[in-house]
């Protein structure tokens, strides 16, 4: 079964989330669309760089953010990563999407497309080499797994991420 | 006009509670100088994003006025931060990008502002008030326009300001560490810590 975009958003304001920010893709698209159905705050961003920055700007005036983006916005974002959330020790979730990343072994594995491949084998060593920690979340322990996340997040004010696979959420 | 006179008359004619932001490279390291204050953040790095961390601050803190001191490079470097601000609109934002039309910082390299006008861009994306200026007195007048607008009827200032490029005036990094830079701020603000 998979993981529901309401049950993953239901989780984030669980844990005190109340401002998003970021560029959408087919995975995170429905969670977007609660979002604002919910009539959360939302600053759609033009580029995954700048939503960090605004993600740092609300919580500096109190907010608990959320960026989100696909893989390969984290490559644009990597800087804003380490010179503003990281650097200032801002505690903020990255919600970041890794289309076509194949699913667990017996699922039929989706076809790959082309522009996915580099980012999808990239993405889990470059958040190592930028020491950004990270879960994997599944419908199986999803609830356990942000807890953690979102405890080492205010406990160590450094940012963390949570990973959603292709596959994984609807 | 000078970088310094320029942020001497910014923190003159703003509100005394005004949040600023300030753009790393000089700019920065001149406000410190000039006046150092909890409500000051000071970018040390990630080029470009004064205007985006000063958006998420005025659109979560609408009843101070946020004042963003930018500069050409950093504004030409991220300008989709124009179109994000024009698109949210907050009516306590103050924008302003001093233009020397060079990367000052690091010996005065060009910058595309000796071609580009940037208060076009501003007009382009949305700014609620548009300002062009010259002098210190003008910069002043705009100045105070925004402080009686701020939290009203009218969207975001854009005020672009002609400065000279300057290696003279002193200028410091900030010594605070940035995390407590990231608290006094929040204090500043009245956001929990």
């Amino acid at each position: 079964m998979l993981l529901t975009s309401k049950e993953f958003l239901d989780e984030l304001e669980y844990h005190g989330v109340d401002f998003f920010c970021g560029v959408p893709d087919l995975i995170v698209g429905k969670l977007v669309d609660l979002v604002e159905e919910r009539g959360l705050a939302y600053m759609p961003a033009t580029c995954e760089d700048v939503a960090v920055g605004v993600g740092v700007g609300a919580y500096l005036a109190g907010k608990k953010p959320c960026v989100f983006m696909q893989n390969s916005g984290f490559g644009n974002a990597s800087d804003a990563f380490v010179t503003l959330a990281k650097l200032y020790r801002i505690p903020m979730v990255f919600v970041i999407s890794v289309p076509d990343m194949p699913v667990s072994a017996g699922k039929e594995e989706i076809t790959n497309y082309a522009q996915h491949l580099d980012w999808k084998r990239l993405i889990l060593p470059n958040l190592d080499a930028l020491e950004m920690p990270y879960t994997l979340v599944e419908k199986e322990t999803y609830k356990e797994e942000m807890k953690k996340a979102m405890e080492m997040c205010e406990e160590t004010k450094h940012p963390v991420a949570l990973i959603i696979r292709k596959g994984y959420m609807d | 006009m000078r970088r310094s006179e320029a942020i001497k008359k910014i923190f003159e004619n703003t509100h005394s509670d005004a949040l600023f932001i300030f753009a790393n490279g000089r700019i920065g390291r001149e406000a410190y100088v000039e006046q150092d204050r909890k409500g000051n953040f000071y970018m040390l790095s990630s080029m470009g994003k004064a205007a985006s961390i000063g958006l998420g601050v005025a659109m979560n803190a609408p009843e101070k006025q946020v004042v963003v001191v930018d500069g050409d490079g950093n504004a030409l470097m991220n300008m989709d931060n124009f179109a994000m601000v024009g698109y949210a609109g907050p009516t306590n934002m103050t924008h302003i990008v001093l233009d020397n039309k060079s990367h000052d910082t690091t010996g005065g390299q060009e910058s595309l502002s000796t071609k580009i006008d940037l208060s076009k861009v501003a007009e382009a994306c949305g700014y609620a008030n548009v300002w062009s200026v010259k002098t210190v007195d003008e910069l002043g007048e705009c100045l105070e326009k925004c402080k009686e607008e701020d939290g009203e009827k009218n969207g975001p200032s854009f005020v672009l300001v002609d400065i000279n490029k300057d290696k003279y005036s002193v200028a410091r990094t900030p010594h605070h560490a940035p995390e407590v830079m990231r608290d006094r701020f929040m204090e500043a603000v009245g956001a929990s810590v």
